[in-house]
């Protein structure tokens, strides 16, 4: 169907061309008018967005690149020895440079820092650095590279100056590399950990095995609820939606807490199997697996729940009848016809609690065993514990495009772009 | 108000397709919304069921679908007990309100729907979507979806798939509702065509009577749950049995009034201002009762002169409303009675003036004196 709306632009009764343009330049100008009056009344929500979500999270992703402690601490020993070709041991100058602000950091207090980061890279380097600058101040050699030497003989090993070397180098892909157990080695290529010391590709397959199963978990669950939602009366509906919508509004730790309670090996939960005499032994729920699984699904429901049912509401069953009018039994209607409809919803639920998943940190931390750490409790002990914010930002960043990508897959199967809440 | 079931209108063929008899549906066991429903449907027959809404008229087609269970009563298609048959055995097609085509199928799939749960092979599902869909001639929109249709389309798109398997009933409730009028009209002759061509047995759910007259056999007027009358659309238009339907098909001067002379063939109805008007006489009448005239208003004509067609009676010209093809002219007769009558719009008569007095005359035979109508069963007229 043709229809011919007459808009601004075309000018139904534009006696000229001039006139024309006139009036599509005046048309443009309230449009722009409108445009910036609609950015300014989001504005507030803008700014706030910048302050407290992307501004955070951008710097967090950026220092997974930058490596900025060594270069400030010890300016020119690295300005020296980027220029060093790794094939000869460094010559004097880089020496003399190294003690001159080894001496000058621990003089301004910025030596500690330095450490800390070398200490990443080999847990050696602290207590070398910390000994030397002590040592290097009471000497009063005018040779330098003699007196580095002579305060400790590892100097002279050019697998030192190496990490140096690499220390200070800005933006560094070391942390990006860390964080899928790998390291640039002496020869200057990629090489992996052993498997028995490589953590967060474990820790990284083991986060999306540990989302999908709770997201089919819930989508399990979720479904028939959903649908009873959508298909009760109003009032008992209602009624259900409570129940739903109640542990929702509850405090995640109060749930988590909760279940660390029922799942015990002599709480509620194994004590009633043990009465009924069904087992003879606790079945271990918790600290294990079947804990997290447990927990988590019970946690993302009302997500998965919420989600099918906002698509299940808005299919009329008119649909069923028609569909058996036509001569299917009704599984076969409500498999044809009625999942079908409610796949955007499906899609939804699916990604929404896989993506929250991904980033859980309570529930497996509380339920969990020590097997079942999941990435962000990684990223967690690196934040607060480690204080390697590098590697916690690169296992970030991944996290992020993993969800990404995730994105991008759901997007296809479903199109989460067509769900409408509400 | 009485049953008008007349069984002499019921064609009493022993080939009668679909029959409903004593059929009773209620949910709660007091109230019901349909009672007693007796009623005989031919193969190759187009019954409409007209009534206001809530009048039972859907609940018939549901049950006859089979979505609704008769509480008592029982259904036969072809001789065999459909009760007991759930909607997907039933070989009955049904067009929806709403169209109600499956948003995430195609065309081509929404009208091969039928055929592919019947297990039917994918080359013959093909061919017999396009003889389908030729029909309705849509065979280009196959491979779009419903929501890319317009209505029209969207409505054709569902008589196809509820033609496609050949089902021996069709059903369609209110299928025109959500079309404008032009559009309406359209389908109607389209609706009909196919009728005829395929010498389809047709039930019409719809509470629009010139729907129900222009396209049926027989017209089965619902109220209250119960057919008020089944004949075909000229005779209910020309002969209703009741009041309900007098005033519900079609427009009616509804004159209250007492009975107070009835003959054979005659009744004399006296209104309150003592005026006595002389119809023909409906069943159940007794004299001394109260009575309401069935006077349609393009009957009632202006008397020039001394012209008397049976009865003639004055009124006061309130209003004249101009309406393209004719004018109603609003007549008081008394504090209480009111009189409309519609004039052609040519050239032959001419119109009274406003606030003058006039004359107006009609036959006998062509008003009828009927039991009266309770309060609450009033038909809304439109200023047209």
């Amino acid at each position: 169907m043709n229809e011919t709306i007459p808009t601004p632009e075309g000018g139904l009764a534009a006696p000229d061309a001039l006139n024309d343009a006139e009036r599509l330049q005046a048309y443009r100008r309230v449009k722009r008018q409108e445009s910036r009056k609609a950015l300014l009344l989001a504005a507030p929500l803008l700014l706030f967005l910048l302050i407290t979500f992307i501004a955070p999270i951008g710097t967090l992703l950026l220092r997974s690149v930058q490596n900025p402690e060594v270069p400030l601490a010890l300016p020119e020993a690295t300005k020296l020895l980027q220029h060093w070709d790794e094939a000869a041991m460094p010559d004097a100058d880089i020496y003399a440079a190294m003690a001159q602000d080894l001496v000058q950091a621990s003089k301004q207090g910025k030596l500690g820092r330095v450490a800390r980061r070398m200490n990443f890279y080999n847990p050696a380097m602290r207590s070398l650095l910390l000994k030397t600058a002590r040592k290097l101040k009471r000497d009063s050699r005018d040779d330098l590279q003699a007196a580095l030497l002579a305060s400790d003989s590892r100097w002279g090993d050019k697998e030192i100056w190496r990490v140096l070397k690499r220390a200070g180098q800005s933006p560094t892909p070391d942390y990006l590399l860390n964080a899928v157990d790998s390291y640039v080695d002496k020869t200057g290529s990629v090489a992996s950990l052993p498997p028995e010391e490589s953590v967060y590709l474990a820790a990284f397959s083991r986060t999306i095995w540990i989302s999908t199963s709770v997201t089919l978990l819930c989508l399990l669950l979720a479904y028939p609820v959903a649908w009873l939602l959508a298909n009760l009366p109003a009032r008992q509906g209602r009624k259900l939606m409570l129940l739903v919508i109640i542990p929702f509004w509850t405090s995640l730790l109060v749930r988590t807490t909760a279940w660390y309670v029922l799942l015990q090996p002599n709480g509620v939960i194994n004590s009633l199997l043990s009465g009924l005499g069904l087992v003879s032994q606790p079945i271990p729920l918790v600290f294990n697996r079947t804990g997290v699984l447990i927990g988590m699904t019970h946690i993302m429901l009302p997500f998965m729940i919420l989600a099918i049912y906002s698509v299940m509401k808005g299919i009329s069953p008119v649909y069923l009848r028609a569909a058996q009018s036509l001569g299917a039994k009704p599984l076969t209607a409500f498999i044809r016809v009625y999942v079908p409809q409610t796949l955007a919803g499906v899609g939804a639920g699916c990604f929404l609690v896989f993506v929250l998943s991904l980033g859980y940190y309570i529930t497996p931390a509380l339920l969990g065993g020590a097997g079942d750490e999941m990435i962000s409790q990684l990223i967690s002990i690196q934040t607060n514990q480690q204080l390697n914010w590098g590697l916690a930002g690169a296992l970030s960043a991944y996290l992020v495009i993993f969800t990404a990508i995730f994105y991008f897959i759901f997007n296809r199967l479903v199109g989460i772009d067509r769900l409408r809440f509400g | 108000m009485s049953v008008a079931m007349n069984h002499a209108d019921q064609p009493q063929d022993s080939q009668a397709f679909i029959n409903l008899s004593d059929v009773c549906k209620s949910y709660d066991g007091r109230d019901y919304v349909v009672y007693d429903l007796n009623l005989t449907i031919n193969k190759g027959e187009f019954v409409s069921l007209l009534g206001p809404s809530g009048s039972g008229k859907t609940t018939t087609l549901m049950m006859l679908a089979g979505f609704e269970t008769p509480s008592q009563g029982e259904i036969r298609m072809g001789g065999k007990r459909l009760d007991d048959l759930p909607p997907y055995n039933r070989d009955i097609g049904m067009v929806f309100q709403n169209y109600a085509l499956f948003p995430h199928m195609t065309i081509a799939e929404n009208v091969g729907f039928a055929l592919s749960v019947r297990k039917v092979g994918r080359e013959q599902i093909k061919t017999r979507v396009k003889q389908a869909l030729d029909m309705v001639e849509l065979s280009h929109v196959a491979n779009r979806r419903p929501s890319q249709l317009s209505g029209g389309q969207q409505q054709r798109v569902a008589l196809a798939r509820a033609l496609v398997f050949e089902p021996s009933l069709v059903l369609m409730d209110e299928p025109l509702g959500a079309l404008d009028k032009r559009l309406r009209e359209q389908m109607q002759y389209e609706i009909m065509r196919l009728h005829r061509e395929l010498g389809l047995t047709t039930v019409y759910v719809t509470h629009d009577q010139s729907e129900a007259l222009t396209m049926s056999d027989r017209v089965a007027v619902f109220f209250d749950g119960r057919i008020q009358q089944i004949a075909p659309a000229h005779e209910l238009y020309e002969s209703p049995h009741n009041a309900f339907v007098a005033n519900f098909v079609g427009e009616n001067n509804g004159l209250d009034g007492r009975i107070t002379e009835i003959d054979h063939a005659t009744a004399t109805l006296t209104l309150s201002n003592g005026t006595k008007i002389r119809g023909g006489v409906s069943q159940n009448l007794r004299q001394d009762t109260p009575g309401m005239l069935f006077l349609r208003p393009e009957q009632v004509r202006i008397a020039d002169g001394d012209l008397n067609l049976g009865n003639r009676v004055q009124g006061l010209v309130e209003d004249i409303v101009y309406c393209g093809d004719h004018h109603r002219v609003h007549l008081r007769l008394s504090e209480s009675d009111r009189l409309l009558c519609k004039l052609p719009n040519s050239r032959e008569h001419c119109l009274p003036i406003a606030g003058s007095t006039v004359n107006v005359t009609w036959r006998i035979d062509d008003c009828k004196v009927l039991s009266p109508l309770l309060a609450s069963h009033q038909s809304t007229s439109s200023p047209c």
